[in-house]
């Protein structure tokens, strides 16, 4: 099933057009990253997902997590946001209980759960802002470049999580810069005002010339691989580094 | 430009050191809560800390005076706050507000070859601010410092917007920042492998202190890494686990074409029974 079908998206800044007749599906239950270069119209695309523009059919209920944590914060204290949205979709307090401790457990907020989100590190607001949306129940989830401030262990903590959202039957759709956070998706979408690629992620990493030409670049451990393939040091790509070092010194 | 902190009590912060030299790189990296904004508050010398020194070219700060005002308008910070752009139309009245205060009698031209630099063509003058991206904002706050020639450039999560391209064309324009025009570079980053590719020195932060601090080999090979919560960069990460399991030192590595070479030879060396 299509969860999210663009169907003759057009957008324009000014005169000029962004976006011309681009065409993109999103299949239900799917883990899809969305890159592209500078400018290539991730945050406008966003943007028109979640206004639910015309030309876009959304068959579900969208939740989002912008760039800028300083949109979403609305509440005086961590608490406080951590409950916030909980509270607006009329959760009963026992039910906002134990979602937010499991959270707050889970990603450690408790050392700043009395402060003001506003006085926190931006690093610190995003992942606030996500942990207050991961609590809610969840259909379709949309992030825009929302990671990009958490330090690495908090980012691969929340990229875990996201897989396990998907195993749920959430459908999540990342947009970001950072090339590596395409290495657990299932899908990958290259755009540069329009779609270059809409790929499973395995096969979106065999032909580098798209991530080249589009300024882009492989993950790490995609580029070792398929560089010592050539070299006929590996057969097979592979991304977890430790099996890799022992393939090449068994 | 050289800026000493030096005992600095401030925030969260119980007695920091730390020392940012002319013509090096020096990064500041630690886990999200571990100081890094107190301290680029403190290097916007617009706060003043409640003990300890912050000491400019050997001299100690006085904030009594307007000697800090006269430091802050030396240091360029480079961060995402997109907020304080929109009070700016176009590219050319934000790049030119930049310079007003300024007695370059070149504006014009400036702006235009810092934006050349940053790799823009100069129609983006005539853009408007809230239709650019993200990476592009950033293009063009980082290239209102190089016109503004500060003395100390400070970028707060460069990486977050920028795509392969412009992470590369970053990483050379510090390079001739640092050794042709003796700036002092000072970047905050949790995007690890762009720290170990640009930084000459490394302090790793946690709890508001400095734990670990040296030149970026030693710094990402410390077994206490893990421990402050930091990430190894991925080409640290490789040769650290061929030491772990094969015993093998590979040589310090700054790019992935590097270590393949490496690889290929100890490999080789392997398969003919060398080793």
């Amino acid at each position: 099933m299509k969860k999210i079908e663009i169907k003759n998206l057009n957008f324009k800044y000014g005169n000029t057009f962004l976006f011309k007749n681009l065409n993109l599906d999103i299949n239900s239950n799917s883990y899809t990253t969305i890159i592209g270069p500078v400018g290539s119209g991730k945050t406008t695309l966003f943007n028109q997902i979640i206004n639910n523009s015309k030309s876009i059919n959304i068959n579900g209920n969208i939740k989002y997590i912008v760039t800028d944590p300083n949109n979403q914060i609305v509440a005086k204290t961590v608490r406080k946001q951590l409950s916030f949205f909980l509270e607006n979709e009329g959760f009963t307090n026992r039910q906002i209980n134990i979602r937010t401790k499991n959270i707050i457990k889970k990603f450690g907020l408790e050392s700043i759960l009395d402060k003001d989100p506003f006085y926190l590190s931006e690093g610190e607001k995003q992942l606030v802002v996500i942990c207050s949306i991961l609590v809610l129940d969840l259909d379709i989830l949309v992030i825009d470049n929302a990671l990009c401030r958490l330090d690495s262990i908090i980012k691969d903590k929340v990229l875990d999580y996201l897989i396990k959202l998907k195993k749920k039957k959430v459908t999540i759709i990342n947009f970001t810069s950072d090339i590596n956070e395409t290495l657990l998706s299932d899908y990958i979408v290259l755009i540069n005002k329009k779609v270059i690629f809409n790929k499973k992620a395995k096969e979106a990493f065999d032909n580098e010339k798209d991530f080249i030409a589009n300024d882009l670049q492989l993950p790490f451990m995609i580029e070792l691989s398929n560089k010592l393939k050539y070299y006929n040091l590996l057969k097979f790509q592979e991304i977890d580094m430790s099996k890799m070092v022992d393939i090449l010194w068994k | 430009m050289e800026i000493t902190l030096s005992n600095i009590v401030y925030d969260n912060i119980k007695n920091l050191n730390i020392c940012f030299f002319n013509s090096k790189v020096t990064t500041v990296v630690g886990a999200n809560g571990s100081g890094k904004s107190s301290l680029l508050q403190l290097l916007s010398m617009h706060k003043i800390p409640m003990h300890g020194n912050i000491i400019v070219d050997k001299k100690i700060v006085n904030f009594a005076n307007n000697s800090a005002y006269n430091i802050s308008q030396k240091i360029g910070i480079v961060s995402q706050n997109i907020e304080n752009y929109i009070f700016h139309n176009t590219v050319e009245e934000y790049l030119l507000y930049l310079l007003e205060s300024t007695r370059f009698n070149d504006k014009e031209k400036r702006i235009v070859d810092s934006l050349s630099m940053v790799g823009l063509p100069s129609k983006y003058l005539k853009r408007k601010l809230k239709s650019l991206s993200n990476g592009e904002k950033f293009l063009i706050a980082f290239s209102g410092v190089l016109a503004l020639n500060s003395k100390v450039i400070i970028l707060d999560d460069p990486t977050c917007f920028l795509d392969y391209k412009n992470k590369n064309l970053l990483s050379k324009l510090l390079k001739i920042m640092k050794s042709k025009y003796k700036k002092t570079i000072i970047i905050m980053s949790n995007d690890m492998d762009f720290v170990y590719s640009v930084s000459d020195y490394v302090y790793i932060m946690a709890k508001s202190k400095i734990v670990l601090h040296g030149n970026k080999y030693d710094v990402f090979k410390n077994k206490k890494l893990e421990k402050y919560k930091v990430l190894k960069p991925n080409i640290i990460k490789f040769t650290s686990l061929v030491k772990e399991k094969t015993n093998i030192n590979l040589p310090d590595r700054d790019n992935i074409n590097d270590l393949i070479k490496d690889i290929y030879f100890y490999v080789e060396q392997k398969n003919r029974g060398v080793l």
